[in-house]
């Protein structure tokens, strides 16, 4: 089994998965995506991964729709792209989209608009912006079992005050008890920001 | 005898008795000789046999199947997610398969420092 290197190989797996859905005359799909494919397309991270995070689906230009599963044409798309680049069945995954549950820092569409790339007649795929991948990352740094290996993401991927501000801002909004916060302020103290 | 047959009972072959993890063992072992460990006792690059399971320290896990074909560690990985009203009460857990480099690799994050069996 494969995995992504380098960006090229990541926007290669992509480019065969909107052929392969525009041959299976698939309904035309904007993703909105982030995880490690989307630190190394961004450049921020550069290590070797097999999957793409999809988040959401972006349906009328600005609005998130969780992803219950693809269309069958795509999850067919997405199996024949896994044969060709010799990747994991799983490569192209729903997985993230349980972070809408709770709801996505704000302007994170807008953001991403940057980071965007069309993949054929019927694939479009938006990157989650720098500012909104530290804000994932800090709250993958909560989990105190496992959050240690995204705590040093955090600090390889050296955030700013206002990155790190932004992410806090979002924690922050959602309905969370003592244990919540104070773990929050924990790791923002060990990442030197004053807030 | 009596050696042999304790061993005989619990599965161990000993003596000339041609084994797997034997075989195993014995192709690290030559690799190992050519491709001394680090300081740090990390298995390098080239010691690494195809198949076989690494202990070590990894991203996602301690533990990681090398696949030489890619290059590439495979580990079982787990994606938690706590609720922020009952923290650290997990809501949900997804178990995947990873990928991680050799740590000598650009990128790479798992540090293999003892073989534990074949696949």
């Amino acid at each position: 089994m494969n995995s992504f290197g380098r960006n090229q190989e990541i926007h290669e797996a992509l480019t065969t998965l909107g052929k392969q859905m525009a041959l299976a005359y698939a309904q035309d799909v904007q993703i909105l995506c982030c995880g490690s494919s989307g630190l190394c397309v961004l450049r921020i991270l550069s290590r070797p991964t097999k999957d793409i995070d999809a988040l959401a689906f972006i349906v009328d230009a600005h609005q998130l729709k969780p992803i219950d599963k693809f269309s069958p044409e795509m999850e067919l798309a997405i199996a024949k792209t896994a044969g060709i680049h010799r990747l994991g069945h799983d490569w192209f995954n729903p997985e993230a989209t349980v972070l809408l549950e709770r709801g996505l820092p704000d302007g994170i569409l807008e953001r991403s608009a940057m980071h965007a790339q069309q993949y054929g007649p019927c694939l479009r795929v938006q990157f989650i912006a720098r500012m909104d991948q530290v804000a994932l990352k800090l709250y993958a740094a909560m989990d105190p079992a496992k959050g240690r290996r995204h705590e040093e993401d955090l600090v390889v991927m050296k955030p700013t005050q206002d990155e790190i501000k932004h992410g806090v801002t979002w924690l922050r909004s959602w309905l969370s008890n003592t244990a919540f916060k104070k773990r929050l302020a924990f790791i923002v103290e060990g990442l030197g920001v004053v807030m | 005898m009596i050696t042999n047959r304790q061993n005989a009972l619990i599965g161990r072959k000993g003596g000339k008795a041609r084994s797997e993890q034997k075989s195993v063992a014995a192709r690290q072992n030559i690799r190992l000789r050519w491709h001394r460990r680090r300081e740090d006792g990390v298995i390098l690059l080239a010691a690494l046999i195809d198949g076989p399971w690494y202990r070590g320290k990894g991203r996602t896990a301690s533990v990681a199947l090398w696949d030489e074909h890619s290059s590439t560690f495979h580990t079982v990985g787990m994606n938690t997610y706590r609720d922020p009203k009952d923290f650290p009460r997990i809501s949900r857990r997804v178990t995947r398969i990873k990928q991680e480099g050799h740590i000598e690799t650009k990128g790479g994050s798992f540090a293999p420092v003892q073989i534990l069996a074949a696949e």
